[in-house]
């Protein structure tokens, strides 16, 4: 659904830096370049970033709808 | 447990002390102890983290209790004053709408009520995403706890032992020189004036890769009775303080065992 808060196996927060993540690898960056920068050397650190999907991005645009028809209603 | 006439002395070295990271060399010391040492710290240094969520309003996707979780899992600034108070409950409340439109609520939205001492060490941990329109209101209680207990009190991710390497280059002209400098994946070699040469000794992991592709140049072996004792601190204190409070609760818990014998 979301970002994990921690790596599963060491336990160091990588939650806050999936975002940077994005943004580093859409400005042209290279993935493995883009993780050592922000700092992430563990291997298992490298694959919480590289292997995540934030799925609840896909189910956000329902809940919008609902609030935009409730509107529409409502006016 | 020194070789024969060898002075018993114990040595420490710093090797390393970065933000949040801390590594030493312990020279004339026991692997059991150091080991202790390494457990200690992960598993009995005493922190702050959330433990009970009340979940007064939640209009989102996420679940009740994905949320409770993930609150959990985020470190909380742990002052040396809370450390001795086992009981100690602390409130914290994080209550966001989205009014304008989708947005994600972020851990440093997540406020202790009753000590601004206490607060989550990353501030940008997205914690869930409200659509518009929806709410959420919470009330999370932090504990002090430790690792044993569950990992989110862990003050450490990284805590290791090794022992100390020693890499000594046999045939410094070997043919082989850049095949052993690209197979290692710590970079401890490197080539100076057309020899082979060692650049980080202490960063070798005993993969011996450099062995595989050729026995005679190179040799690894340990060194005796000395380790390397590395700890990356998550945050809560700092990687020095949770070096020593591990090494002050073994004396503490120690000197309970001596107590109880004595009184045999
Ligand atoms: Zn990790």
């Amino acid at each position: 659904m979301l970002t994990p808060v921690r790596c599963f196996s060491c336990g160091a927060v990588i939650g806050d830096k999936y975002e940077k993540f994005t943004m580093l690898v859409s400005k042209g960056m290279e993935p493995d370049k883009a993780l050592d920068k922000l700092g992430v050397r563990r291997y298992c650190c490298r694959r919480m970033i590289l292997g995540n999907f934030e799925v609840v991005d896909k189910l956000l645009p329902y809940a919008e709808a609902v609030e935009a028809l409730g509107e529409k209603e409502g006016s | 447990m020194g070789e024969e006439g060898e002075e018993l002395k114990l040595a420490v070295e710093l090797l390393e002390s970065q933000k949040g990271g801390l590594s030493i060399r312990i020279d004339k010391y026991d692997l059991n102890y150091a080991n202790a040492i390494r457990r200690y710290i992960m598993s009995e240094v005493p922190t702050l983290a959330i433990e009970d969520v009340v979940v007064v309003e939640n209009s989102s996707l996420i679940y009740d209790e994905i949320i409770a979780h993930r609150l959990g899992l985020v470190p909380l600034k742990t002052p040396k004053k809370y450390l001795e108070q086992a009981g100690v409950q602390l409130m914290m409340v994080l209550d966001a709408k989205a009014e304008e439109g989708t947005r994600t609520v972020y851990s440093g939205e997540l406020v202790s009520v009753e000590d601004k001492e206490v607060y989550p060490i990353s501030t940008e941990i997205p914690l869930l995403k409200l659509a518009k329109g929806q709410s959420i209101k919470i009330e999370a209680y932090a504990r002090l706890s430790s690792g044993k207990r569950h990992s989110k009190f862990s003050p450490v991710s990284k805590a290791t032992v090794k022992p100390s390497p020693l890499v000594n280059v046999i045939n410094d002209s070997t043919d082989k020189m850049k095949e052993i400098v690209e197979v290692c994946p710590r970079n401890v070699f490197y080539v100076k004036d057309g020899k082979l040469a060692v650049a980080d000794e202490d960063a070798c992991t005993f993969c011996m890769e450099c062995i595989k592709v050729d026995p005679a140049s190179v040799e690894i072996k340990e060194k005796y009775n000395s380790y390397i004792l590395s700890i990356e601190s998550i945050g809560q204190h700092e990687a020095r303080d949770v070096l020593m409070m591990g090494i002050d609760l073994i004396q503490r818990d120690l000197g309970e065992l001596m107590e109880k014998v004595m009184a045999l």
